[in-house]
């Protein structure tokens, strides 16, 4: 197994609540690992972890034997060149029109000149499926539309890791669909390694090479999507079934 | 009595905090203001916004300031028979005390809050995460040129706002009380130092740098959507007005 990320014993509370208690996890290289897990089991916490937005309290994250956790702000923003991130609500600059937005990371980082960013943003743009909309503004996009450009934004830098935050929550079942085959069509394409966290199950059978089940705090069961659906683990199977009867239970 | 303690405790903590975070804030921004990329457009959009934009509301508050302040002043100086003080009274208040102050006050409610507002929403939106996980510092890109266009344009404001001030005052000592222009000039040059004039603009450099920081930090710790943002933008407001008000008594007392 060709290990691009390793966590090890990834602890984080806030205040008196134990949100990660000991998370520990593979992320494969150029494979797509999707995180599942009910809504406040801490997966959305776990993701902020790998990409350096949280530090946790205990534990490493190794990214090719470097320990992200202890980096400095300098060295972390030069690793961070090799991640992209599509957020949950899109997370667009919405002061920027599309292309702006899109163009927004080779600008800052690349020394590419303005015409060649202009081809790159219109190349990724076309991937995503966004037709000629570049001057408009991101409060202009449909929900769908925002999570293209988001995507496009993404993978601008053409990293070699993607992480996406519930990439299809908050869209309509058809919009979901396409918005999975894009993921799915880009990163095979692209070959980058994935990381997506979702609790929908559509989604996670749609996009995973690797499941990892997230339950309180910690990785309750790793494996292929086939021994995934195959797990006798009560706890999965309460998750597969989608019922509220079982072993988890929700804190209201 | 207990809760009383604990209640105060907690107060005094909290302010503490605060003021760590934003000392925080400040050797942050320092660092990163020294560091590339150098962003001139942001830079410069900023300047135009805080400088630029508020130049003709400083402007307008500067006139009647002046000319009310002449007026008031007259009043009283003419029971000592010293009206032909009017112009020095004005001009030194001003440039001392009312451009500096005034200015902050008034940027702070027009430039100060928007900034908090602005910052805020690209929080608790996720945009300032966005920057940082695109290897964008998020002070280095939003902080940093705010904090540097309002420490350079809040003298320039304030030197605005003194010297429509003193045409204020002029306007009313001569055409109101019909007092000579040249006693009105000369009787102001005479009482007036460089001194008066320039420990006022370093007054605004230090409001515009109070100003712009706590308009930052606010926003950048605002949280709980739309209710938070608005929260943080009021908390803002006060915080940097009282701020800029206590601050400017003990700048005083030590500099003159």
């Amino acid at each position: 197994m060709d290990v691009l990320i390793e966590i090890r014993n990834l602890h984080k509370s806030f205040g008196s609540q134990e949100v990660l208690k000991g998370v520990n996890l593979q992320i494969e290289r150029g494979k797509m690992t999707v995180i599942l897990g009910v809504s406040g089991c801490g997966k959305s916490v776990f993701l902020k972890h790998i990409i350096g937005l949280l530090k946790p309290d205990e534990g490493e994250i190794l990214l090719e034997g470097e320990d992200l956790t202890k980096v400095k702000e300098v060295r972390m923003n030069q690793i961070l060149k090799r991640f992209g991130m599509l957020f949950q609500n899109a997370a667009l600059f919405d002061s920027m029109t599309v292309e702006e937005n899109a163009a927004f990371p080779l600008i800052e980082h690349s020394k590419f000149s303005p015409e060649e960013i202009h081809r790159i943003v219109q190349e990724k743009l076309r991937l995503v499926g966004l037709p000629k909309i570049e001057t408009k503004y991101p409060s202009q996009l449909s929900g769908g539309m925002r999570k293209r450009l988001a995507l496009a934004r993404a993978l601008v830098m053409d990293p070699e890791i993607v992480l996406y935050d519930e990439p299809t929550t908050g869209l309509d079942p058809i919009v979901s669909d396409v918005i999975e085959d894009l993921i799915r069509e880009t990163q095979q394409r692209l070959g980058h390694t994935g990381v997506a966290i979702t609790h929908s199950l559509k989604t996670c059978f749609k996009l995973a090479d690797r499941v990892a089940m997230m339950e309180d705090g910690k990785i309750i069961e790793f494996t292929t999507p086939e021994g995934f659906r195959a797990s006798t683990d009560p706890r999965v199977r309460q998750f597969l079934a989608s019922t509220s009867k079982g072993p988890i239970k929700i804190k209201e | 009595m207990f809760r009383l303690f604990s209640y105060i405790g907690r107060m005094v903590l909290r302010a503490l905090e605060e003021a760590g975070g934003i000392f925080l804030l400040f050797f942050q921004s320092l660092y990163w203001f020294f560091r590339p990329p150098f962003r001139g457009t942001i830079f410069l959009q900023q300047m135009e916004f805080i400088g630029t934009k508020s130049s003709f509301i400083v402007g307008l508050t500067g006139l009647f300031t002046g000319m009310v302040f002449a007026l008031q002043t007259s009043y009283a100086l003419r029971l000592f028979d010293l009206e032909y003080m009017v112009g020095p009274s004005t001009v030194l208040s001003l440039t001392r005390e009312l451009g500096p102050v005034l200015t902050a006050l008034l940027v702070t409610g027009r430039a100060g809050s928007a900034m908090c507002t602005e910052i805020g929403t690209m929080r608790v939106t996720e945009q300032i995460d966005a920057l940082h996980t695109m290897a964008v510092s998020p002070v280095q890109y939003l902080v940093v040129p705010r904090i540097f266009s309002g420490v350079l344009t809040l003298p320039l404001l304030a030197a605005l706002f003194s010297l429509m001030g003193a045409l204020g005052g002029y306007l009313i000592a001569v055409y109101m009380l019909g007092q000579s222009p040249n006693v009105f000039i000369n009787e102001t040059l005479y009482s007036v130092d460089a001194d008066d004039f320039y420990i006022g603009l370093i007054k605004a450099a230090v409001f515009g740098l109070i100003l712009t920081l706590v308009g930052c930090y606010k926003g950048y710790q605002a949280k709980g959507g739309s209710a938070g943002v608005g929260k943080a933008t009021t908390e803002a407001v006060v915080l940097a007005s009282v701020t800029v008000l206590i601050s400017d008594y003990f700048l005083t007392s030590w500099m003159y």
